[in-house]
């Protein structure tokens, strides 16, 4: 193998880090010393600080479920690492680098390669700030010799390192199949979005159907994934190298569950780390064969107009109709538009009753139950509707934006279809989540649609703040450029605020008046004022020409 | 070109980018119904003069009036009869031609059957009918150009901008390209004012040609009146001498030493 690997994955590593460009070197070798020492003194300290705070003492319960903790630590840990690089290298196909370096006669394993190495230096950071978050509390329960600690790191790094390896592998495939066209790269962030729940979801299912699978199998399911196969292996390094004598009936229990012998993990382990290496170079050369990538690049052509598209255009049959028109058009066929929305739309459902299950008995009092489980679900949605309608789906480029402002008060125009577009999508939003929670939660009818009004008020207030917050700093589509950044924590900061005082409002206004549906529709106001004011402001800083 | 009215006069506008003078003081005269041509290499200020003279760009000093309105007062009253071809211009990926063109027709305050009619003759014209519903982002460039070209006289400008209308286009579409400008300078009353580094498109469209060099204006006037001037035998000639692009080979090749 050539060189060509090392500046493909110097390449990569320098875009990654781009972001402290001047002092690279400097901030990763600063980075990476305080990493180690955070590792070896100062996590310690700070978890067992945290635990003496809070006057537990973790150590039996440790020692009691070590293998089932182990199990799901590497679980998340895995996940974690798997889909964060993907996700975020999805947000970006970038098919025409490869091109170059294919026309360089760098040989596509090569290129792997490179990408992969390129990685490392910043997902491995990660994973030695997390890590020992865990296994210093693992550590000190079974007081485990330093050889045996040093055993448990070098596991967990060779699993990350594969798991990297992956990551890269999946990405890079799930690019090739989509190309480098618009809908391409459309698809891919709108996949970036959702992969989370793509791979979460048969986790979860994993865990619910553990039970009955392991016993028609009559093995243990959990043993078809790789982390759980570390995490056996680092419960035995754990076992083997601690300097306490556990009691048998300990070791009868953990029995139960390290059913193989720590050299069948290894084995496993390393079959996995091969199978994966090998896998991959031997499918590079068709992943990276362009004539493969022109998956999305099929044309679609548009057909009539459905019927709530006719029947706007009826209502509104001036300019101004067929503007919102057309936005409801163009946000709705963004795949990464709708993407966005599903997943703050479950969110919205889940939380409530995630927090209601979680409380011992619910959340008591009914009229609780309504407040508490509005208040999230209208926070979720208001988030969602905000920062998907006022973030990227506002708009697209800096040239697009100069051809609307070469309109005739263009801006304005552009500004006020954009928002009665998102105001109408938001109808079907609000009332989606508020219907599923109030089944769920046996609400009235009336107080479930006291739900829906009160959140798609306050994701109105939500998408103008938003909306208009992204008009005083254009981030346009990029979601990796600063301005995007700071458009999307300010917004999140305002919205939060927002939602948390005006429910505080609410509530002294409903205590005096002794009504809670007065209580909501006083909540939303803060929102659609502030809203109006910041979208004002906005769209009149759109309009000014630029200096 | 008779004399006539003036559609744009710039009087000493400029525009600075921190210590940059992309545009040095400008005293520039249209007429109505010329068909200019603004020539310069890349960073000029082409584009700058453009955007200022659209209202997108406040000027650093100076003053202009476009269709006897002002740029700094009146906007939206320029923006109202003028179009504009951006430069690298971000169509609406998925929108398809008729519905794109339909968004900005109404963006000038244009709808229902009119809209419609002008949609259909324009997309007949530059010969995407066949292909009018089809999303944008399956548009090739050059496509994607007439599309651009189509938004920009939809809703018939007195003075149309045009930012490099070509560059991207295939010599049958740039043909076209020309044809259109050529027809509508003729049969009606539309000043173009059109950026270029494309000597022998200008040559071939334009009435009255000038000439940008790192900001200043070193030439105005017919091509015919600038081959003359520069004793040479095509614009592009002409052009090279007075922007300097003489050409010294052994410095072109120092690099394989
Ligand atoms: N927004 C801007 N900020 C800073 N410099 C700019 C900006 N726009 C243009 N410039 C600079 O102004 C000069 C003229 O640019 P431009 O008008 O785009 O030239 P042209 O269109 O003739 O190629 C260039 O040097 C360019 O780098
Ligand atoms: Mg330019």
């Amino acid at each position: 193998m050539s060189h060509g690997w090392r500046a493909i994955a110097k390449a990569e590593f320098r875009v990654s880090t781009s972001r402290f460009r001047r002092g690279r070197l400097v901030a990763f070798a600063g980075a990476y010393a305080f990493a180690i020492v955070w590792a070896l003194l100062l996590a310690p300290e700070v978890v067992s600080g945290l635990f003496w705070m809070f006057e537990v003492d973790p150590n039996p319960l440790i020692q009691a479920g070590l293998p089932g903790i182990m199990r799901t630590l590497l679980l998340v840990l895995w996940v974690m690492i798997l889909l964060y690089p993907l996700s975020y290298s999805l947000q970006e196909i970038k098919i025409g680098q490869w091109e170059i370096m294919l026309s360089s006669n760098v040989r596509t394993r090569e290129m792997l390669l490179g990408m992969f190495v390129g990685k490392i230096p910043i997902y491995f950071l990660i994973a030695l700030i997390m890590a020992p978050l865990f296994f210093s509390v693992i550590v000190s329960a079974f007081s485990i010799t330093l050889l045996g600690q040093a055993l448990m790191y070098l596991a967990v790094f060779l699993f990350v390192l594969a798991t990297i390896w992956v990551s890269n592998l999946l990405s890079v495939g799930i690019q090739a199949k989509l190309g480098d066209s618009p809908r391409g790269n459309d698809l891919a962030k709108a996949l970036s979005i959702v992969v989370a729940l793509i791979f979460l979801v048969p986790v979860y299912g994993l865990m619910y159907f553990a039970g009955p699978l392991t016993e028609i199998l009559g093995w243990d399911i959990f043993l078809v994934l790789p982390s759980t196969w570390c995490a056996d292996l680092l419960s035995w390094i754990a076992l083997l190298s601690t300097s306490l004598t556990l009691p048998p009936a300990l070791m009868d229990l953990y029995s139960l569950i390290l059913v193989l012998p720590p050299i069948a993990y290894v084995i496993l382990l390393v079959a996995f780390a091969v199978a994966t290496v090998v896998g991959g170079f031997s499918l590079s050369e068709r992943m990276f064969s362009l004539e493969s990538t022109r998956g999305a690049d099929k044309v679609i052509t548009v057909k009539g107009e459905n019927a709530v598209l006719r029947g706007l255009r009826r209502l509104m049959p001036g300019s101004f109709g067929t503007l919102t028109v057309t936005s409801i058009k163009e946000f709705s066929r963004k795949a990464q538009n709708i993407s966005r929305v599903a997943y703050g739309a479950i969110l919205a459902i889940i939380l409530p009753v995630i927090f209601n299950l979680s409380f011992v008995g619910g959340f008591g009092e009914p009229i609780f139950m309504l407040v508490l489980s509005t208040f999230m679900v209208s926070m979720m949605l208001g988030l969602i509707a905000g920062l998907t309608f006022g973030g990227v789906g506002f708009l697209e480029s800096k040239d697009q934006l100069w051809i609307i402002q070469s309109g005739p008060s263009g801006a304005w125009k552009y500004m006020k279809a954009r928002l009665l577009q998102s105001f109408l999508i938001s109808i079907p939003l609000a009332l989606f989540p508020a219907a599923v929670v109030s089944l769920i939660m046996d609400l009235t009818i009336l107080d479930g649609l006291l739900m829906s009004l009160h959140s798609y008020v306050l994701m109105c207030g939500c998408v103008m703040i938003a909306t208009g917050i992204t008009a005083l700093n254009p981030a346009y589509e990029d979601t990796k450029s600063s301005a995007f950044y700071v458009n999307t924590l300010v917004s999140m900061l305002i919205i939060m605020f927002l939602v948390l005082g005006s429910l505080i409002l609410g509530i002294r206004v409903g205590a005096a008046l002794e009504n809670i549906y007065l209580l909501l529709l006083t909540a939303g106001m803060p929102a659609i004022l502030l809203g109006g004011l910041i979208a004002g402001l906005g769209a009149h800083r759109l309009s000014a020409p630029e200096s | 070109m008779s004399g006539g009215q003036s559609e744009i006069t710039t009087r000493a506008l400029r525009k600075n980018f921190g210590d940059i003078k992309a545009v040095k003081p400008l005293d520039l005269r249209v007429e109505r119904g010329t068909t200019f041509g603004y020539l310069g290499p890349n960073g000029a200020g082409k584009t700058t003069t453009v955007r200022m003279l659209s209202g997108l760009l406040r000027p650093t000093g100076g003053s202009a009036t476009v269709c006897g309105f002002d740029i700094a007062e009146q906007r939206n009253r320029i923006k109202a009869i003028t179009g504009l071809l951006p430069e690298a211009p971000g169509l609406y990926s998925k929108l398809s031609a008729y519905e794109f063109l339909e968004f900005i027709g109404a963006l000038y305050d244009l709808s229902g059957e009119k809209l419609n009619r002008r949609i259909n003759r324009l997309l007949n014209l530059l010969d995407l009918t066949e292909r009018q519903n089809d999303l944008l982002e399956s548009y090739s460039s050059g496509m994607k150009q007439k599309v651009l070209i189509a938004s920009t006289l939809i809703h018939e400008p007195r003075l149309v901008f045009l930012d490099e209308p070509t560059a991207r286009l295939d010599p049958a579409a740039s043909a076209l390209v020309k044809e259109i400008i050529n027809a509508l300078a003729e049969e009606t009353d539309t000043t173009f004012f059109i950026c270029t580094h494309l000597t022998d498109f200008a040559e071939d469209v334009c009435d009255v040609i000038g000439i940008l060099v790192e900001g200043e204006l070193v030439e105005l006037g017919p091509p015919k009146e600038i081959i003359e001037r520069t004793e040479s035998d095509d614009l592009e000639e002409a052009y090279l001498k007075i922007v300097g692009g003489k050409i010294d080979r052994k410095r072109l090749l120092s690099w394989r030493e």
